[in-house]
């Protein structure tokens, strides 16, 4: 009865908040506010299984990676002051209004790519972010120990300084260097990790799991896992080779457009079937395809967009 | 030394996490579901970690929501929407078809109506927090308003999104789950 109590609501909506911010949960308290009346886990629960559903539409709603060579027409606002807020997302909240609302950060400035096209970015202390394709980065003016990654995938070398660490935002999750070399993906699935030297923290203030080289965590909207990788393995696709461990054809279609600039997408039924292996980039697109063709056992077939993967005939998948 | 310390952790916070989880609704499960917390964190972590407490708090409660949205998925069984994600398997992003991304951005767009009526100000708040990932303090930093003004705005925006879901006719599909959890994707 007291779940249908707006102050009730009000109140496991605030926990649910709180719970999520690292630095403000209080998990005995939360545990003595459930207890207080079992309606506060019943209102608690609406409200989570609310937000989780939206995050689930939010994640179907951007659909494919859409490269910036398809036509899918360019956010309204990102001719605005608002770039380095909103200019991200925004193509991908399609049923979403931008408001003018929310004014930008002193000194943000954002660097973007198109899909298929890399940036190094040098800041002034000798930190090196190298960009992939269809990638979207915060940086503040005057502070060297700050990027934002908003969309797309960047590999970080960076100038440690134990006094003044660097940090990468990823949503609402902070990486924190501790002399460094390290790898990071953000899409509509979540966040990925992965460190080739020295280590990294995940959430210094909150969880503060260490990454070592050799680590790589994953972390979506309902799960973290933390598993081993091959450092020699991470970020290279900077010297154009992409290597997999029983990845998805879907992640690899993704990571193609992502590099190639080409829209690549899968076959829905293909979409779950697996592949390990090395995929090694190459401007020619036909050779490139036939050997993507080849490796993973598919029909690499040329569409108006770009690449579409589906299944051989009689190849008996 | 990595899993000793976490290990350590949940031994001493047994009662307390048993606790927790009876609160959270596990009722007589309760104990199974301590087992399985373990399980979980003891598999799907190698390294050190800082806080180890909050993590296991954290998992708990992911590990009670997505057995609430399990039940729930088994009952709307009929939903298309929930057929057309049956064939999801664990640690796969799958692409959605264009179908769903058009139904999860109507939806969507109810959601953004229903939003726009509690003000542009407690929309645009909820849009930069919940649909870009921006976190509290840095949209209280972004439009000057305190963090408590935030989390009201969020309140509000929070209300809207459960009267939808407890409407029928309200379009706010309930949609599957996307777990990574013991995955073994590549890095590229």
């Amino acid at each position: 009865m007291a779940q249908g109590d707006p102050n009730v609501r009000e109140e496991a909506a605030g926990w649910l908040m709180r719970q999520r911010d690292p630095v403000r949960a209080d998990w005995e308290a939360f545990t003595d506010w459930l207890e207080a009346d079992p309606a506060h886990n019943a209102a608690y629960e609406a409200v989570a299984l609310a937000d989780a559903d939206l995050g689930d539409i939010v994640v179907e709603s951007r659909g494919a990676p859409a490269p910036s060579n398809d036509d899918m027409p360019l956010p309204v606002h990102r001719r605005r002051r608002l770039a380095p807020l909103f200019g991200a997302a925004a193509a991908v909240a399609a049923g979403f209004v931008a408001y003018p609302l929310l004014t930008p950060m002193a000194a943000t400035y954002a660097v973007e790519t198109k899909a298929g096209e890399r940036r190094l970015v040098t800041l002034d202390d000798g930190t090196r972010i190298e960009m992939n394709g269809d990638s979207h980065l915060s940086l503040r003016k005057g502070d060297n120990r700050y990027a934002s990654l908003d969309r797309g995938e960047a590999a970080f070398t960076v100038v440690h300084d134990p006094q003044s660490p660097f940090e990468v935002k990823v949503g609402d999750a902070i990486l924190r260097d501790v002399g460094t070399v390290f790898n990071v993906t953000r899409s509509g699935y979540g966040m990925e990790a992965a460190v080739a030297e020295g280590a990294v923290l995940y959430n210094p203030d909150g969880e503060a799991v260490r990454l070592d080289a050799g680590k790589v965590i994953r972390v979506s909207a309902s799960a973290v896992s933390v598993k081993a990788v091959d450092p020699a393995t991470v970020a290279t696709w900077r010297q154009g080779r992409l290597v997999y461990q029983g990845a998805s054809l879907a992640r690899i279609a993704a990571d193609l457009s992502r590099n190639l600039g080409t829209r690549v997408d899968v076959a829905p039924e293909l979409a779950n079937e697996h592949f390990s292996g090395v995929i090694m980039l190459d401007h020619d697109r036909a050779r490139l395809f036939a050997r993507v063709g080849a490796l993973l056992d598919v029909a690499a077939v040329r569409t108006g967009h770009g690449w579409h993967l589906k299944p051989r005939k009689r190849a008996g998948r | 030394m990595s899993g000793h310390g976490l290990e350590a952790v949940f031994l001493d916070n047994r009662t307390a996490l048993l606790r927790f989880l009876s609160a959270r609704g596990a009722g007589p499960d309760a104990d199974d579901l301590l087992q399985e917390l373990w399980m979980k964190a003891s598999a799907g972590q190698t390294g050190p970690i800082g806080n180890p407490l909050a993590y296991l708090y954290r998992m708990a409660d992911n590990l009670m929501l997505d057995r609430r949205r399990g039940a729930q998925r088994r009952v709307r069984r009929d939903d298309a929407w929930n057929d057309l994600a049956g064939g999801t398997v664990p640690g796969v992003a799958d692409q959605p078809s264009p179908e769903r991304v058009l139904i999860a951005r109507e939806a969507l767009r109810s959601v953004e109506q229903r939003l726009a009526a509690l003000g542009e100000r407690t929309a645009a708040i909820f849009k930069a927090h919940r649909v870009e990932g921006i976190a509290q303090r840095d949209i209280a930093a972004s439009t000057g308003i305190s963090l408590s003004a935030v989390e009201k705005h969020l309140q509000k925006a929070y209300r809207v999104l459960v009267e939808m879901r407890d409407d029928p006719d309200a379009e706010l599909p309930g949609a599957r789950r996307h777990v990574i959890e013991g995955a073994d994707d590549g890095t590229g």
